[in-house]
């Protein structure tokens, strides 16, 4: 599976309406910048504690529902909190289906590196990142964050997919 | 840069934007940290503060637990303690002991506080802290329960006591919550927009019978639709106007030529329209929200 975006949801807890909604156009946008080949194949969570390493209920009938969807391969990917504190390190775990249960994928997450440090360097410059709560707040501010990406192309750094 | 102009003007300018940041309980714990570290350090910087001193180590305190400077915390910590004994001191021992990990010892403050004063607010909520940091969701719901009982008006812990049951997925308990919460405030519309969603995702479970179904459908769509005519140009009018979509689609499976049903409807997207219209990135309505009203539309 190769990711090229992600879109950040929600940080005051999921409901179904907004997630209904929000996965919809994420799919749509997804089609609109990658192709109609594209689409929703996965789902990202972090958990509230440091060592809290369980894949959430949420987060697996999330999972479950996407993989349905889709009929090909899906994942689910949790970031590691306790991982942060590495800097080299991605702290980004996939999981995959087997039945109604998420286990840890053997391969583990490949990062394009550039990737990473784009958009290290944007968050560093204060660029700010748009979730769709936030979007929700008000709807000038948008999720799909294009700022990030313009802001990278005026510093003239390459623009290089990520792929995972 | 906003930050370094501020240092360069000296201490009393640090202290003025502390105490904007006190005076407007706005969290920017990097910078009261940074701060304050600088105005505590300085010898003319704490006598400028006179008595305020102390407000200022407190501030400096609780935003260096939040950004993880244990150096400068134990220092403020320690002179908050050497000089005061009482129940603002103990809650502040207590919160760098639950930053430290040492929710024992958090845990025994807390609870000497309790045998000085039962009542007392502080102690109560960090004792609920200090279970969710032990991920006991249950004794933390049950310690919430009983702080409302005795702080009924105390709406951050209701709405607490709301979001922690409905992480658990028990939404009629945090609809419970939510409908207190209005009470207080009939025409908040996050309150009402929320519980909105929580009948909603109720409404999603998959062994409900029909007529359940249904039934939480109407209610969200009840909830969404007077979010909307409270609030119809509010910044946040976008949650309850793409909860009345969902919910208006979700009630046309059972009731497809139901007339209020395709008006709410219809509402609702253009509600969503002239807001997005109005506000967001053009191709963001073309993309997306246009398509998912389309799709989500009760009208068949």
């Amino acid at each position: 599976i190769t990711i090229v975006d992600v879109v950040p949801l929600f940080h005051n807890g999921t409901l179904a309406p907004m997630l209904e909604a929000a996965a919809y156009m994420a799919d749509k946008y997804a089609k609109a910048i990658a192709g109609d080949g594209a689409a929703v194949v996965g789902y990202y969570f972090a958990n509230e504690h440091v060592d809290d390493d369980a894949v959430p209920v949420q987060a697996a009938t999330i999972g479950s529902t996407i993989a349905q969807a889709l009929s090909a391969p899906a994942c689910v990917v949790k970031i590691a909190n306790a991982k942060l504190r590495d800097p080299g390190d991605s702290a980004l775990v996939a999981y995959e289906p087997s039945g109604p249960v998420w286990t840890r994928c053997d391969s583990p997450i490949k990062l394009k590196p550039s990737a990473a440090n784009l958009f290290l360097d944007a968050l560093d410059a204060d660029v700010p990142i748009v979730d769709f709560d936030l979007h929700l707040d008000d709807v000038a501010y948008d999720w799909r964050n294009p700022h990030i990406a313009d802001w990278v192309s005026e510093h003239n750094i390459a623009k290089s997919p990520s792929s995972f | 840069e906003e930050l370094r102009r501020v240092e360069r003007r000296g201490t009393e300018a640090m202290a003025a934007v502390l105490k904007q940041l006190r005076s407007r309980r706005v969290r920017q714990p990097a910078v009261a940290a940074r701060l304050g570290q600088r105005v505590l350090a300085s010898a003319g910087g704490r006598r400028g503060l006179g008595d305020e001193v102390w407000t200022v180590r407190e501030q400096t305190l609780i935003a260096a637990l939040d950004v993880d400077e244990a150096a400068l915390a134990r220092e403020c910590e320690a002179a908050v303690v050497a000089r005061f004994e009482g129940a603002r001191a103990k809650r502040l021992e207590g919160l760098a002991a639950e930053a430290r990990g040492d929710l024992d010892a958090a845990s025994a403050t807390y609870a000497g506080m309790l045998e000085t004063n039962a009542a007392n607010a502080a102690a109560l909520k960090r004792e609920i802290c200090v279970l969710k940091a032990k991920r006991d969701v249950q004794g933390a719901v049950e310690k919430l329960t009983a702080y409302v009982g005795k702080y009924q008006s105390d709406r951050y812990a209701w709405q607490e006591l709301a979001e922690t049951y409905a992480g658990a997925g028990l939404y009629h308990e945090a609809i419970f919550c939510y409908e207190e919460l209005v009470l207080f405030e009939p025409t908040a519309t996050r309150y009402l927009c929320r519980i909105g969603e929580l009948h909603y995702t109720a409404g999603r479970d998959a062994g409900l019978s029909n007529a359940k179904k249904l039934d939480a459908f109407l209610t969200a769509r009840k909830y969404f639709a007077h979010c909307l005519h409270l609030a119809p140009d509010a910044d946040g009018a976008s949650r309850p106007g793409f909860g009345l979509v969902l919910a208006t689609n979700a009630v046309a499976e059972y009731k497809p030529d139901d007339e209020l049903n395709l008006a709410l409807a219809a509402t609702a997207a253009a509600r969503l329209k002239s807001l997005y219209k109005a506000k967001a990135a053009p191709n963001l309505v073309t993309t997306a929200v246009a398509p998912f009203v389309a799709n989500h539309t009760a009208s068949r």
